[in-house]
């Protein structure tokens, strides 16, 4: 059997809380915690970088922390964790052996940064990306291969975020280079409605598909009008499939065209303006009509407009200023690393829904827009907090914590009603403000609506005089070169006159002169016709100027008067940004306090079955305690006796029986006792210990992705080494490659590597994959997957032993305990525990004729474990 | 020394377990509501009220005018009569003879309108109970069905089961957002799932010891951290063993002799048998497909044959459910993508209709009679017009499911069924 010293069922036994008695101090440093928690000038953290971002974090998170958090996990959890976090596998036998050896200091800090500079990672990146992006939906415009192409090179040069999503939107799909950027559009069919939404989602963490037919009706601040404030500036773009070039699709995009909508509740109508969050509408180029297009649409014609709304929208989010989107990034690379949001759902951000830290999260949110939104910097920080480094199991003290924690309810509660109130008072201004602004907007509509059509007309009247004076010009340079054509015709005509009165017989010259003098006259009429033209256009630009004069003049004149109508609202904008910022505050202080006690009244209510059951175990061992004695006594009397030879007049010994069955009786009373609260304990134990990680003090089992599962089984069955080595073999006989550097190398045998094993991956995705068009980093199980394990060829055919697969080296050994050295190792990345050596052993000595099938099933027992399937 | 109890040490405890025989990991340690696995023998007692579904998809749009809403002698009618059926004075099509007899069972919706003639937004909306929209995907009825039904359910059973073509084997991808854990497993002709078979190498016993381990395995990691993901996972390879167990549940030869040769040797009247046969073992859902009804030309002789080979096996199965006492908690429904048009065009066919067409349901929560009515020539709604949305609420009514309750679907609402629509109140039970 496993591991006799560490197979408790619960982590307590009473033996470890005596040993961590110290109620008192422990209270104390609660206390302390709690009235840090009020006092803490967290803002200040964020002004001294000389503290690296992983420290801030830590002191930030366990700020709000009620008890000790746990240890740190083991070098082999560690390195696994990281291992699958950051490549998306786990690591070999060689390197884990060499990190357990390792005994530098800084030997976390160091795997950290050799794995975030593999190709393994860029890989990795990709796929996480590819999933959050695309959400396994079928590749149908652009090809797989040009989208993983130009993921890879994105992460591999280390191209910022913010650059990656403006790419994502802008690119249309023509630009050969950044093709596989196009994806992103053109494989939701260029759909408005599923682009708002999923851009909402994925960019900005807020799922606002139901505010496309009302404002949102459980959740405040979605409204209706900011989902059709998105769908302005995807509304215009469309699928364009070219006929004339292999009916390849690109992204077509109108220049005009908005949408009204009505709620189908309230009836309320709007009209789309591109617009972000419940921002005002963004200013938008003015154009003359006609003027819309660079390639106007046509038949079997891409049409492009001059300003594009989509282009527009990925300037304004690669901006990066928009707290939306940088907490959205941050809050999903930390569910990446951390297994859980700050914020849940992920895609489900809003005033309501509280961050579990929201001081962590504007810590990170405001670092990654620092850092130029480097993903690779903000991993490399979270992948060195204490919070990620965390062992899978509470503190030995946790419990005893817990119940001191409970005696500080009443003063958290006053703490709470206090914060509250101020938050109410600022949250009461915040939505006056908010709604004066909406009704200030009502009002200054006509005046946003005449300085909207003065804009328009002045750059109408702008063009048309520009356009008359190009005409005029046109048509003086017309006059100028009719006149001197006339010039010389005349001159012609008038020496042909000369010289024909001279020779009146030459028939040839009389006649010569007659053309010159008849062209001479038409030629006239024409300047003459010119002439006249240009009086009329020159009366036309005059017209024209002035009227663009006026236009400007009207433009100067209501400029100011919209200016001034919308002074209020930026006055009060402007205090909304204050108070806004100041609600942030006061929400995040209550927030802390709220969830503080939320957990203080979680941990109580389910303590008591804890402490019940411990009381339970607790008299179970006195009773057992007594028995023993008792026993002890009975045999004394017995060996008395024996070496005496007495009688026993007394009957001591029925009297000894007697008791010793009594406590039996009452062993077995006690044992079903404490078999029925062991029930209640269980799953009050997980409660507590999911209240432990949500809070970040223990770290959360997170479930392989389907990718991380394949490759990791892979990795850990021999199955990848032996397709490594194939590719550098192939590689070493290709003279072209030999020219790689070392980084180039590795990079062509990780694709190498890649391509081959994709087919055997692709089968976990089958299975363990949510639907395409799903979110995908929900977990779920289902009977089949099991089924795939246990009877599924793939699974079977890779642990035969074959080649220098885990089960060829481990039928290779002589010794159990190398052989369970060698096994645990390959496939959970740590040394056995004695128990588990001893179970190698057993299993082995038990069929000595069958070692073969042994180790496999040793090796199929431990991938189908739960220690595999979930990171410890 | 005797010690007549076990003190409760880790080691007397697994000592226990493995003289117990390894009972599934440790009989009674399950959190969270999946503790009736520990009993097989109990999970196995179909429990009296569980709710079931049926669904009979009559694939490319069964006409209603030779079926359910017969217009004999009218220039729309046909060349069928309607012939009386068990309930005095409701006709049916005579290619529905044997079905005639059970219509004291049914209830005939008349007055579908579902204004929508493409095949595949009309089977999306008749399945989904809603409009396929671009944004946003739905769960089709028998993943809703499972999923609200599962708490009644055998646990070690899949809830959401259509029984296809060929060889089937794999889940479909039809319960978006709920998962794929509710997406329906498909059965093609008696083969079990993917996987049931235990590999030819390993023997049973090899089995036995491997399972073993892996429950061994687990013992350490799970004593250091269990959480409900945990426990899903390691329920699953003891239901896989159940369901390896229990393969034959997938196979029709097992049923009676008799039963295969009255539903008839052709791969429907095999299907529903195999149907019931699969509800009888508690399988919340179960969805059978009739192909294919689409007469653009020939219609009558088309309906002929199809109905012919429909008839017999819808009426077995229905006479069966009935007779066995399983109606009551399993409800039936005929549906199609759309109906036929009135109008029969030049290649005595009829097209695509979606504006006065008829579905049939029968079973638990539902009254029996006639709802709806067309006019004469069955060109419009007179009477009782319900659409996709109002049949879906009603379904999932009739098994004792809310349809206006929502699911907690990682931490978000998701209602079951359209909140802007109606079930049909006037035929529920």
């Amino acid at each position: 059997m496993i591991g006799p010293t560490q197979a408790a069922v619960l982590p307590w036994s009473p033996r470890e809380r005596r040993r961590s008695h110290h109620r008192t101090r422990i209270a104390q440093g609660i206390t302390l915690g709690i009235l840090l928690l009020t006092v803490a000038a967290v803002p200040l953290l964020r002004a001294d970088d000389s503290v690296p971002l992983h420290a801030r974090l830590d002191q930030v998170l366990e700020e709000s922390l009620l008890g000790t958090p746990a240890p740190a996990a083991s070098d082999g959890e560690f390195l696994r964790r990281v291992y699958l976090d950051l490549t998306g596998r786990i690591p070999d036998t060689a390197t884990t052996r060499a990190y357990l050896a390792d005994t530098s200091p800084t030997k976390q800090a160091d795997v950290i940064d050799r794995l975030l500079e593999s190709p393994e990672h860029v890989r990795h990146l990709a796929n996480v990306f590819d999933l959050m992006l695309m959400e396994r939906r079928p590749a149908k415009h652009v090809t797989q291969a040009e989208w993983d192409q130009y993921l890879l090179e994105s992460f591999a040069n280390q191209k910022p975020y913010h650059q990656l999503v403006k790419e994502l939107l802008s690119s249309d799909g023509t630009d050969a280079k950044l093709r596989g950027a196009a994806r992103f559009v053109l494989d939701r069919e260029v759909e408005p409605n599923l682009l708002t939404r999923d851009i909402s989602r994925i960019f900005l963490g807020r799922d606002i598909q139901c505010s496309q037919c009302h404002d949102h009706p459980l959740i405040d601040d979605y409204y209706q009008a900011e989902y059709y404030g998105l769908y302005a500036f995807v509304g215009r773009s469309s699928l364009f499939v070219d006929a004339k070039n292999e009916n390849k699709a690109y992204i077509a995009e109108k220049g005009e065209g908005d949408v009204s909508y009505k709620s189908v509740f309230t009836e309320v109508e709007g009209e789309s303006r591109p617009q972000l969050l419940n921002q005002s509408p963004l200013d938008e180029p003015v154009l003359a009509p006609g003027d819309e297009y660079l390639v106007k649409p046509d038949k079997d014609v891409r049409p492009i407009p001059r300003n594009s709304r989509r282009a527009l929208l990925a300037e304004e989010l690669a901006r990066g200023d928009h707290p939306a989107f940088r907490r959205n990034l941050a809050n999903r690379l930390w569910a990446w690393m951390m297994g859980r949001g700050l914020i849940e759902p992920i895609d489900l951000h809003h005033a309501e829904n509280v961050p579990q830290h929201a001081l962590a999260l504007d810590l990170l949110a405001d670092e990654l827009a620092e850092r130029n939104f480097n993903i690779r910097e903000i991993l490399r920080e979270m992948a060195l907090t204490r919070a990620y480094q965390r062992s899978i199991e509470p503190a030995k003290e946790w419990l005893a914590q817990i119940e001191a924690g409970v005696t500080q309810l009443p003063a958290v509660e006053k703490m709470l009603a206090d914060a509250l109130e101020s938050r109410k008072q600022a949250a009461e201004r915040h939505s006056t403000l908010l709604s004066e602004i909406r009704s200030h907007r009502a009002e200054t509509e006509p005046q946003r609506q005449v300085y909207g059509e003065a804009r328009q007309a002045e750059v109408v009247a702008a063009f048309a005089a520009r356009e008359a004076t190009t005409a005029l010009e046109g048509t003086l340079g017309n006059l100028a070169a009719r006149e001197a054509i006339l010039a010389a015709v005349d001159a012609a005509a008038t020496a042909g006159q000369l010289a024909a009165e001279k020779l009146p017989d030459e028939a040839d010259l009389v006649a010569a002169t007659a053309q010159f003098t008849a062209k001479a006259e038409a030629i006239t009429a024409e300047v003459a016709g010119l002439t006249a033209k240009v009086e009329e256009q020159r009366q036309a630009e005059e017209a024209a100027g002035s009227t663009w004069t006026e236009a400007k003049q009207t433009l100067a004149e209501a400029e100011p008067r919209y200016r001034e109508s919308t002074a209020p609202i930026e006055e009060r904008e402007g205090e909304l940004e204050l108070l806004a910022r100041e609600l942030q505050r006061s929400q995040n202080h209550h927030q802390v306090v709220e969830r503080q006690l939320t957990r203080i009244r979680a941990l109580q209510s389910r303590i008591e079955p804890l402490v019940q059951y411990e009381t339970a175990r607790k008299e179970l061992d006195e009773v057992a305690r007594q028995r023993e004695q008792e026993e002890l006594a009975r045999r004394e009397l017995a060996r008395d006796e024996a070496t005496a030879g007495s009688e026993d007049p007394a009957n001591q010994q029925g009297i000894h029986q007697q008791k010793l069955a009594e406590l039996d009786a009452e062993l077995v009373q006690l044992e079903q006792q404490a078999a029925e609260l062991e029930k209640g304990a269980t799953a009050a134990q997980q409660e507590l210990e999911d209240l432990w990680t949500q809070q970040l003090a223990l770290a959360p089992l997170k479930s392989l992705s389907p990718e991380q599962l394949a490759w990791s089984i892979l990795q850990a069955t021999g199955v990848l080494a032996a397709h490594r080595q194939a590719v550098e073999k192939e590689l070493d006989d290709k003279p072209e490659t030999a020219e790689l550097d070392a980084v180039g190398r590795a990079a062509a045998i990780e694709q190498g590597v890649y391509e081959k094993l994709l087919p055997s991956v692709q089968q976990f995705i089958t299975l363990f994959g949510a639907g395409a068009g799903q979110p995908q980093n929900d977990f779920f199980s289902t009977v089949d997957q099991a089924l795939f394990f246990t009877n599924g060829g793939p699974i079977q055919s890779w642990l035969k032993p074959s080649g220098q697969n885990l089960a060829q080296r481990l039928l290779g050994l002589e010794d159990p305990r190398e052989i369970a050295e060698e096994l645990f190792l390959s496939v959970l990345t740590r040394l056995p525990s004695d128990g588990e050596r001893d179970w190698v052993s057993q299993s082995l000595a038990g069929s000595p004729d069958a070692k073969a099938e042994v180790v496999q099933d040793l090796a199929w027992a431990l991938l189908t474990s739960t220690e595999f399937r979930f990171c410890p | 020394m005797h010690v007549p109890y076990a003190c409760g040490s880790a080691e007397h405890r697994i000592a226990r377990r493995e003289f117990l025989g390894n009972l599934a990991a440790g009989a009674g340690v399950f959190a969270g509501g999946l503790g009736v696995f520990a009993q097989p023998s109990v999970a196995r007692q179909l429990k009296q009220d569980q709710k079931r579904i049926l669904v009979i998809n009559m694939h490319g749009g069964l006409s209603q005018l030779e079926s359910w809403d017969p217009k004999p002698g009218t220039p729309t009618g046909g060349p069928f009569r309607a012939i009386p059926t068990s309930v005095p004075g409701t006709h049916i099509c005579e290619l529905l003879p044997k079905t005639a007899s059970l219509v004291h069972h049914m209830m005939l919706v008349r007055g579908v309108n579902t204004a929508e003639d493409d095949h595949g937004k009309g089977a999306y909306l008749m399945l989904h109970g809603r409009r396929q929209t671009p944004a946003a995907d739905y769960p089709q009825i028998g993943a809703v069905a499972a999923k609200a039904l599962e708490g009644a359910s055998d646990p070690s059973l899949p809830g959401h089961v259509q029984i296809v073509f060929g060889r089937g084997g794999g889940r479909g991808n039809n319960a978006a957002y709920l998962g794929p854990q509710y997406a329906s497993v498909s059965l093609g002709d008696g083969n079990p799932p993917n996987n049931l078979e235990r590999p030819e190498a390993i023997t049973e016993q090899a089995d036995l010891r491997r399972q073993a381990m892996r429950r061994q395995a687990n013992e350490a990691f799970l004593s250091r951290r269990r959480t409900a993901m945990t426990d899903a996972y390691t329920y699953n390879y003891e239901q896989a063993l159940q369901l390896m167990q229990r393969r034959d549940v997938f196979d029709v030869s097992h049923e009676p002799q008799r039963d295969i040769d009255r539903y008839g040797k052709h791969d429907f009247g095999r299907h529903c048998l195999l149907a019931r046969r699969l509800l009888e073992q508690g399988i919340s859902f179960v969805q059978v497909t009739h192909s294919n009804y689409d007469t653009h030309n020939e219609n009558f002789n088309f309906h002929i044959e199809q109905l012919n080979e429909f008839d017999a096996p819808f009426a077995h199965l229905m006479g069966d459910l009935a007779e066995r006492g399983m109606l009551e908690s399993t409800l039936v429904v005929v549906l199609s993508e759309f109906g036929r048009t009135p109008r029969i065009n030049h290649y005595y066919g009829r097209d695509h209709w979606s504006k006065a067409w008829s579905v049939c349901l029968a079973g638990s929560g539902i009254q029996t009679g006639v709802f709806g009515q067309t006019n004469d020539q069955g060109t419009e709604v007179l009477d009782g017009q319900v659409d996709h949305g109002n049949l879906f609420h009603t379904y999932l009514q009739a098994v004792g499911v809310d349809s206006r309750g929502h699911f907690d679907v990682g931490g978000r609402e998701v209602p079951l069924a359209d909140p802007a629509v109606q079930p049909i109140a006037e035929i529920l039970a």
